[in-house]
């Protein structure tokens, strides 16, 4: 008993080469008791300490030597996997490949799959990364991630059709970072479709209509029931990449207030090239807005655009020049040319998706006294900490001075304005919305009167239905589409 | 509490193990001593299985508690109270503290730390000692009912879940800290439950 137990003291690792003592059975089969409790607890480093005894006590090949093996190949499979997993989360999908296919059968045999699928498609492994990322969809916790590199996969394949029907899957994930990079690549899926048509309909009920925090062009009324409608037509004859043309138009209804009915009728030419995994493009636009059922704007825009990927991160670049001819008799001195440029990052991270942003702007107003400078940033939060439940936390500061002295205040303008939204969104259905938004607006100016603090409050309810029809593909017809807000 | 009672434990651990005449005592001791603490578990429960002596089921608790297995540490104490009650020595109770004071059993542990002090050698009975004192000294308020209603959600899942003991000795508790309110809250629930988990491991 002696060597034997000195042995064992000594080989503190448990899978080291075995050093087999005089056979046992009776200790042998005690050891291997105690190792199948040890297993059933969870203590895997107890159990297969117990299994080594066992098998020490047992002839070769004995079933605990075989419990033994399979132990430590678990074990050896778990260190592959989270060296591989620290590879992965430092870009070294090369170092990582090995590691992980040594994982795969392990315990955490999914999550080792998804991260070689994933890896396997960044370098172009095609048929690696859909066998791994095919395991990988069996488990119900990756099956969303796993879907969305099944339809970048798809993507690159030029399988667009099964590309979208997977993209989709992932944009209806719980988690907003995965639902806006499906979002985007839906709309990146979207651009190999040579003709595409979309509509949709909107209606709901806004308590604080004139705060719109969530819509883009269209703002509306206090208190107030709207409908809306829009439509439009993209055409890109050489796909993803070359020139396209996007004519569309909307128009929202207010019942109680058709002052502010808003039309908007638009239409963009441009071109987009891919340079790797960036993207740059450069368009021309021309909108036309009316404000209660007259003509309010006319805006020319021309813009030069830029995405990099990098990393957890999508950095952006912007700058557009921008002509806006303001009709009405009141407002037509706002009228001017603008420059604007805006520099921004998105990050990622699990469930929360981060987005922080620089922007400044030239405005050369009809006037000196409506020409100015404006600078500043935003900062934007979200995230879901429930199913069908997003908060986000935005705050902006900008800087504004105006060229001249106002002849009407006497005074030259300069402003100091930051903006703090909170907000949630509770989807209600796949289809309908509650959004609750809580502002404050502080604009301090050099002119005391224009110096004020707003608090904002807005309670709305909106269904929301989208339709799509992408023309020229086998079986293509239309799809319909709910809301996302990152959509 | 808890770093000054490892600290503690890791000491008196080399002076007192290995005493045993057993040989799986002895290793597991061995083990026990270089910090080895889940093959220490293993040879404490195989000389457990060979039946050399009661006193290895106190060693199979002691060792599960320097593992961090707290909870299963305090169903291997509850097993020791019941079957070998009379192998209880002053490290062993010491150990019990530290399970006690490691899943929250102010009582339980105030408890074992009094019993270690007053059969301990010097060093080790004034480590007890003043544990004992910082346990009594989270007993002096009343205790809240949130913690009872805590100790008692814990005490039906390990009912739920089939672990008596460690039912039992959550129930133990809840209804100890129960006797130092007032209002008794939820006293007559914690009994029910202590008597249902006693009347399940027997």
């Amino acid at each position: 008993m002696t060597l034997p137990l000195l042995a064992m003291l000594l080989a503190a690792d448990p899978c080291a080469p075995l050093e087999r003592s005089a056979p046992d059975g009776a200790l042998a089969a005690i050891y291997a008791r105690v190792a199948q409790e040890e297993e059933r607890r969870g203590a895997r480093e107890a159990s297969a300490t117990a299994w080594r005894a066992a098998a020490q006590l047992q002839p070769p090949g004995g079933p605990a030597e075989q419990a033994l093996a399979r132990h430590c190949r678990e074990a050896e499979q778990a260190t592959a996997f989270e060296l591989g997993q620290q590879r992965f989360n430092a870009h070294d999908c090369r170092g990582a490949l090995p590691l992980l296919r040594q994982a795969r059968g392990g315990p955490e045999d999914a999550a080792a799959a998804l991260l070689e699928g994933i890896c396997a498609f960044e370098r172009a492994d095609d048929a690696g990364a859909l066998a791994a990322l095919t395991v990988a969809r069996e488990d119900p916790q990756l099956a969303e991630t796993a879907e969305l590199f099944l339809g970048l996969l798809a993507l690159r394949q030029g399988d667009n059709h099964a590309a979208l029907a997977r993209i989709h899957t992932a944009a209806s994930s719980d988690s907003p970072a995965l639902r806006s990079t499906a979002s985007q690549l839906l709309r990146l899926a979207a651009r190999q479709d040579r003709l595409v048509l979309e509509a949709a309909v909107e209606g709901g009920y806004d308590s604080n209509a004139l705060l719109a925090a969530h819509a883009t062009v269209l703002p509306g009324a206090a208190q107030d029931a709207f409908a809306a409608g829009t439509a439009s037509v993209t055409f890109r004859p050489m796909a993803d990449s070359g020139p396209y043309l996007l004519v569309g138009g909307g128009y929202r209804k207010q019942v109680r207030h058709p002052q502010s009915d808003v039309g908007l009728a638009t239409g963009t030419l441009g071109w987009e090239v891919k340079l790797g995994p960036a993207r740059a493009s450069i368009d021309y636009g021309l909108d036309f807005v009316s404000l209660g059922a007259t003509p309010w704007m006319l805006r020319q825009q021309g813009t030069l655009r830029g995405l990099v990927p990098l990393g957890a991160a999508l950095l952006s670049l912007e700058y557009a020049l921008r002509y806006e001819e303001l009709w009405p008799e009141s407002v037509r001195d706002d009228s001017g040319l603008r420059h604007a440029g805006r520099a921004g990052a998105s990050f990622h991270l699990s469930h929360h998706l981060l987005e922080v942003s620089a922007l400044a702007t030239r405005t050369v107003g009809v006037t000196a006294e409506r020409s100015s400078i404006e600078a500043g940033g935003e900062l934007r939060w979200v995230v879901r900490p429930l199913a069908r439940l997003d908060f986000e936390a935005a705050v902006a500061a900008r800087w504004r001075g105006f060229d001249a002295v106002d002849p009407e205040l006497g005074a030259k303008r300069q402003e100091v304005q930051i903006d703090g939204l909170l907000g949630a969104d509770v989807e209600l259905t796949r289809s309908l919305t509650l959004f609750v938004v809580l502002g404050v607006q502080r604009v301090a100016s050099s002119v005391g009167a224009l110096t004020y603090t707003r608090l904002k409050r807005s309670c709305s309810i909106r269904a929301w239905r989208c339709w799509r029809m992408a023309t020229g593909r086998p079986g293509s017809g239309w799809t319909c589409c709910g809301w996302t807000r990152s959509g | 509490m808890r770093a000054l009672a490892a600290l503690l434990a890791g000491t008196a651990a080399l002076a007192a193990f290995g005493q045993a005449g057993d040989p799986h005592l002895r290793l597991g001791a061995a083990h026990f001593r270089a910090g080895r603490f889940d093959a220490a578990v293993v040879e404490f429960k195989v000389a457990r299985e060979l039946g050399s002596g009661d006193e290895a089921h106190w060693y199979v608790a002691a060792a599960l508690t320097r593992s961090g297995r707290q909870l299963e540490a305090l169903e291997a104490f509850e097993d020791a109270a019941e079957l070998a009650p009379r192998s209880a020595d002053a490290l062993f109770l010491y150990y019990r503290g530290v399970a006690c004071s490691d899943a929250q059993l102010v009582v339980c542990a105030a408890e074992s730390f009094e019993l270690a002090a007053a059969s301990a050698g010097p060093r080790v009975a004034e480590q007890a000692r003043r544990l004992a004192a910082e346990a009594r000294g989270l007993l002096l308020a009343e205790p809240p009912r949130a913690a009872i209603d805590t100790l008692l959600a814990q005490a039906e899942d390990g009912a739920q879940k089939g672990r008596a003991r460690l039912s039992a000795a959550f129930a133990r508790e809840a209804g100890a800290l129960a006797a130092r309110r007032t209002d008794r809250w939820r006293a007559l629930e914690a009994q029910k439950l202590l008597g249902r988990a006693d009347a399940g491991h027997r």
